[in-house]
């Protein structure tokens, strides 16, 4: 197996742009709490988790912190267009793990000299959009239980856990809620059976029942991610 | 700095704070806990849920309550003037 393979987005290269671009790869680990690009600097590397899971973070003066998206191995952290292009939102490692990195100028030239590449980040770009929008309504009209639900699975959708490491500071932090509330969250979750919760770590029981009470905030942007993602780059 | 746990009380229901967190002082505990409740209320309140007979009990490291401070006392018009 190709050390690209665990990546869904790299998995959709054509064989002959993955040729050149894979030699470009460096393969690091990701650590718990690190923070891999800040708001507002440049962007020194692109990172393409294997089994690290990331959280885009927008940073403002007045409150801490909040989670506007993530992503692991179906994606990719923020690209460059040209050197020297910056971000304006922290990500940060939560799932420990390895990812593939490259630096930001051979992934700029690449990106107009492989056409597969150019698509599929397009393409991505897109799917994350519609994540991003999905974490607005999830903020703006749901209760914080179905907010943690759909954290939940869209973390255990990029881990292959059966334990989510779960520390409610994290959880908290994420969804801009205080412990308590996660506390509260995890109480009520766990007591229709759709989790069980132990200190730190969450294990979920019944996915159909989590699902349910995320509502529509999870889902349509999974199902937008597959239809974007599933078609096959033009190759010409 | 020593560590406090935010325990919830909801009628009979006990929900209970494993980890705890680290405060410099009890006044920054009951602040805490103000706060928390302030936002557990607010979403129940737009769940359509009831929020009656709901309290922290705030226990130290040896498991001691140190202070109990209900839902209704964490509202901004109580007698208490918090902000």
């Amino acid at each position: 197996m190709s050390r690209t393979e665990p990546n869904r987005l790299l998995r959709k290269l054509t064989p002959d742009d993955l040729a050149i671009f894979e030699p470009e790869l460096e393969e690091v680990i990701l650590t718990k709490g690190q923070m891999i690009l800040d708001a507002g600097h440049e962007v020194d590397h692109v990172y393409f988790p294997l089994d690290s899971v990331c959280a885009v973070l927008a940073v403002t003066e007045a409150q801490s912190p909040i989670e506007v998206g993530m992503f692991g191995n179906e994606g990719m952290s923020n690209m460059v267009v040209r050197p020297g292009d910056r971000t304006f939102f922290r990500t940060v490692c939560f799932i420990p793990g390895r990812a593939l990195r490259i630096s930001a100028a051979p992934f700029a030239r690449l990106l107009s000299e492989l056409r597969s590449l150019n698509e599929m980040t397009l393409r991505y770009k897109d799917a994350a959009a519609i994540q991003f929008g999905y974490a607005a309504y999830a903020h703006g009209v749901f209760s914080i239980e179905a907010r943690l639900a759909r954290w939940l699975l869209m973390t255990a959708d990029r881990v292959h856990l059966g334990d989510l490491p779960v520390i409610h500071d994290l959880a908290a932090s994420m969804l801009s809620v205080r412990r308590s509330g996660v506390t509260t969250a995890i109480h009520v979750i766990e007591g229709t059976g759709a989790i069980k919760a132990t200190r730190g770590l969450v294990t979920i029981r019944n996915r159909e029942k989590l699902e349910d009470i995320a509502g529509d905030c999870y889902g349509p942007p999974e199902q937008a991610y597959e239809f974007i993602m599933g078609q096959q780059p033009d190759s010409h | 700095m020593p560590r406090y746990f935010l325990h919830q009380r909801h009628r009979d229901e006990i929900i209970e704070d494993l980890d705890g967190a680290e405060f410099p002082d009890l006044e920054a505990v009951r602040q805490e806990a103000v706060l928390a409740a302030r936002e557990i209320m607010s979403d129940r309140l737009r769940s359509g849920l009831e929020m009656n007979h709901s309290w922290f009990e705030i226990t130290d490291e040896d498991g001691k309550v140190v202070l109990r401070l209900s839902f209704a006392e964490a509202l901004p018009h109580s007698e208490r003037g918090d902000r």
